[in-house]
């Protein structure tokens, strides 16, 4: 039941947000809590049982690691006790992730196989979020939650723990206790929920059908695999975009401020910023628990490489048990320690320009490396894009002045085009920003009701496509 | 003065969130009260399909996720307004998107068309060497095939539109075949077929009926036909891509000899109406001609004096065009290799010497020649 289904749409979610609107207050975590359980009992029984597991042993192990905080920290024995709770936590939540993750027929033998195991939703967002809880209760950067039901409903928030972005504990405790829906907020939350799925189902799944069409024509010439390329470059951008204003949105409407998950990665002037800016919870987990817990780049050159290593080994074994996740992965981390180590004097001497353009193309073929299935893939497509024999042909260019408009309106919103002529025009005329603002809401409930129909138009006559994200 | 107009856009801010709240809830009210109050319809007669049913429970289907997946198909199928929903989709995807066509079809001249974006030499091969394999069986007979242009082949040439390249098909078709090839593509153009279907008016047929009998070296007789008006028409491709676009008119050719053949299914054994009016009622009125859709459909001539049989391997296209051939021979025989294997003719013809088999196939059907048996 993904949030760009019609059973999301108009089954569950005007059922579950009538319920945890009208909720009392100390009944709002249970209703939240029951309705989210029933989301993931909907993705599959596997799911909840995947989820219920990494909750229990991290709400106990939370316990029982802030009951030996609170007392002496010089006691060896009291740390040794709260060490080996934050170990069997993390050992548990790290064994139900590589089991889903990686699967078992490997490791074991076909007798034990259970490969027809399906991955469960968001396994690698809740167990993320799990781990993160231990770790902050163990470092002291947050008290551990003794109301099991509060625990629970932040783990297993359908809002957000589908396919982020990955919450700390500390960021939503105060609305956990005491949240309000105030109109503003649930107006607000309604229109970037409409919002977000609208660059879900208008643009990324119409990005797919490009994708899927090329794919299944045989491609042959230069354009067509551009245009492959292409498309899965904005594709991604806006199905994942669109799943996190999505799951805000809905925050947004029970009450809770969710962290932003995107800032316009694709106007980032190097690879680091990209990453800075691309899937923000995914990389604030990594630098915290990784990056800077290793050195980071306090301790020496080859520390901080190591670092940025170790993070790229673990962003790509995240996202599953594929050599081109790995390849990926060393992709961007030979770029990225690149980036540091060369002088920062050398990209003042280039154009402003210049430096995006340089990420976009590394950003660009990084996406390629990530579509592909395997390494025969990838070296198909990248020598059907530079050493085909003909450059197009009637199909590519065809396609490319059917889905021009698509991609103008794709570079519009996945760069922060209309914001910046928005800053530039009341820079220039102030006396209009704030009638501007009056007008924009003025406009949004019917802008917000015609983009609803529209999806709900899209999705009736479309085939189903899942979040990309899903996947991991 | 400006404390009173910031109290005023706090107010207007207030009003106009209240005012979005309340649209998005009553059109998820709405659609979400539909689902239980609307009657429910059980198939699409626009796109020629069953729609989803709601799953059965079961607690295997629960735990697996199966049955909210199948509940969302139900949910597609089942939304209120869908066929609206549906032509605001085409609408905008063409109008604000710019895109040149929506879910592969696409307006030209009033009439619509759909994209083909390759031309599978392997499956039209796949398609002429399953044939090939009936030439012993009805040996001593004159073997020749056609190849009948899908409309966008008329519409290509002007446009930037990919289509099936018919010359292309064509010429595997005939080379893998080894029949001597009629060529009729020169008698038609795009608009002998239908605006809202794949498949050509019988009305604008009588040429390409000529060329064929002619071809084939038998005598063509000239008839001289009443045309009857069946109904308004509301093709495949209209249905299946929910464009707004006039229905066509369905005509059907009648003279003594339509009148008088006697058509059977051959598989069944069943006497069937060469035009079966009451085909008109149901969503696929195209099949109203020589029994739509069966495997083996012998057409006789009581009245014909040729003593020759056609043998016509063919699809849908031919089922208007037999009742043209029918007054040139005694008896023509449908066969369809779609729903039978050549390796299975045996049971139920025994062929004739001195017969004419023809293999007459549009270029669509041999671009997906794989569903052959």
């Amino acid at each position: 039941m993904a949030f760009n289904s019609l059973v999301f749409i108009y089954g569950f979610l005007p059922i579950s947000l009538v319920l945890c609107l009208l909720a009392p207050g100390k009944l709002k975590n249970t209703v939240l809590l029951i309705t989210s359980l029933f989301f993931f009992f909907a993705a599959s029984g596997t799911a909840l049982i995947a989820l219920l597991s990494c909750l229990f042993v991290s709400f106990f192990c939370a316990l029982g690691i802030g009951k030996y905080s609170s007392q002496s920290s010089c006691d060896r024995h009291q740390r040794i006790k709260k060490g080996l709770f934050l170990f069997i936590g993390l050992l548990f939540i790290s064994a139900v992730f590589i089991f889903f993750k990686f699967g078992v027929s490997d490791a074991f033998s076909d007798a034990f196989s259970l490969t027809t195991l399906p991955v469960p939703l968001g396994v690698g967002f809740f167990t993320l979020q799990a781990a993160a809880y231990l770790a902050d209760v163990y470092s002291g950067k947050t008290m551990p939650e003794k109301n099991i039901i509060s625990f629970f409903a932040y783990s297993s928030d359908f809002a957000c723990v589908g396919s982020g972005p990955i919450l700390r504990y500390s960021e939503v405790r105060e609305e956990l206790h005491s949240r309000r829906s105030e109109i503003n907020n649930i107006a607000d939350g309604l229109f970037r929920f409409i919002y977000g799925l609208s660059e879900k189902v208008i643009l990324a799944d119409t990005l797919n059908e490009l994708f899927v069409t090329i794919n299944s024509s045989n491609p042959s010439d230069s354009l067509s695999f551009w245009l492959l390329s292409l498309s899965f470059f904005f594709r991604i951008y806006f199905d994942f975009d669109g799943y996190s204003n999505m799951a805000i949105g809905l925050g947004r409407v029970l009450g809770f401020n969710f962290p932003e998950n995107f800032d316009y990665p694709y106007a980032s002037p190097s690879l680091s910023a990209f990453w800075r800016r691309w899937h923000m919870t995914l990389g604030r987990w990594l630098r915290d628990y990784i990056y800077i817990p290793l050195g980071g780049s306090k301790k020496g050159k080859w520390r901080m490489i190591v670092s940025i290593a170790a993070v790229w080994v673990a962003t790509s074994l995240w996202h599953g048990a594929k050599v081109v996740f790995l390849l990926w992965g060393a992709f961007n981390a030979v770029i990225i320690i690149s980036e540091k180590l060369i002088p920062s004097r050398f990209y003042r001497r280039l154009p402003p320009i210049i430096p995006h353009i340089i990420t976009l193309i590394f950003v660009f073929f990084g996406f390629i490396i990530f579509s592909c299935e395997d390494l025969s893939e990838i070296s198909e497509r990248l020598s059907g894009m530079f050493f085909s024999s003909s450059v197009v042909s009637q199909n590519s260019l065809y396609l490319l002045r059917s889905y021009a408009f698509v991609f103008l309106i794709s570079v519009l919103f996945a760069f922060p085009v209309i914001k910046t002529v928005r800053r530039i025009f009341f820079s220039a005329f102030p006396s209009f920003s704030r009638k501007a603002d009056t007008a924009l809401y003025v406009v949004r409930p019917v802008a917000a009701l015609l983009l609803l129909v529209l999806c709900t138009a899209f999705i009736a006559d479309g085939s189903f496509n899942p979040f990309i994200y899903f996947g991991f | 003065m400006s404390e009173k107009k910031s109290a005023f856009e706090r107010k207007a801010k207030l009003l106009c969130n209240i005012l979005l709240v309340a649209l998005v809830s009553a059109m998820m009210l709405f659609f979400a009260v539909a689902y239980i109050v609307l009657p429910e319809k059980d198939i699409s007669e626009s796109e020629r399909r069953y729609l989803a049913d709601f799953p059965d429970i079961s607690a295997s289907s629960l735990y697996d996720g199966d049955f909210f997946d199948l509940t969302e198909s139900y949910f597609r199928d089942r939304i209120a307004g869908r066929e609206f929903l549906r032509s605001i989709k085409a609408s905008f995807t063409v109008y604000p998107l710019f895109m040149l066509d929506s879910n592969g079809y696409y307006m030209y001249d009033d009439a619509i068309y759909t994209v083909t974006y390759m031309t599978d030499e392997e499956s039209v091969r796949y398609a002429a060497e399953r044939l090939s394999k009936t030439f012993s069986f009805f040996d001593g007979s004159d073997f020749f095939c056609s190849v009948i242009p899908d409309k966008e082949h008329y519409i290509c040439r002007f446009t930037d539109y990919p289509c099936t390249d018919t010359h292309s098909v064509a010429e595997i078709f005939m080379n893998s075949l080894g029949a001597t090839y009629i060529d009729i593509s020169v008698l038609l153009d795009e608009g002998d077929y239908y605006c809202t279907d794949l498949h050509w008016k019988q009305q604008s047929i009588e040429d390409v009926a000529a060329l064929l009998v002619s071809s084939m070296g038998v005598e063509h007789s000239i008839r001289s036909y009443q045309i009857l008006k069946i109904g308004k028409f509301s093709g495949v491709y209209k249905g299946q891509s929910a464009f707004k676009c006039d229905d066509d008119d369905l005509l059907v050719l009648s003279d003594e000899v339509t009148d008088s053949v006697i058509v059977t299914d051959m598989i069944t054994g069943e006497k069937i109406p060469l035009y079966d009016y009451g085909a008109a009622d149901t969503y696929d009125m195209y099949s109203l001609f020589s029994g739509g859709s069966r495997a083996l459909v012998s057409i006789q001539n009581p009245d014909s004096t040729s003593g020759k049989t056609l043998y016509l391997f063919r699809d849908s296209f031919s089922s208007s065009l037999a009742p043209l051939l029918a007054g040139d021979f005694s008896e023509i025989i449908l066969i369809d290799p779609r729903y039978i294997s050549p390796d299975n003719l045996g049971k139920y013809i025994k062929p004739r010497e001195g017969s004419v088999v023809l293999y007459l196939f549009s270029a669509g059907v041999l671009n997906d020649g794989y569903s052959f048996r």
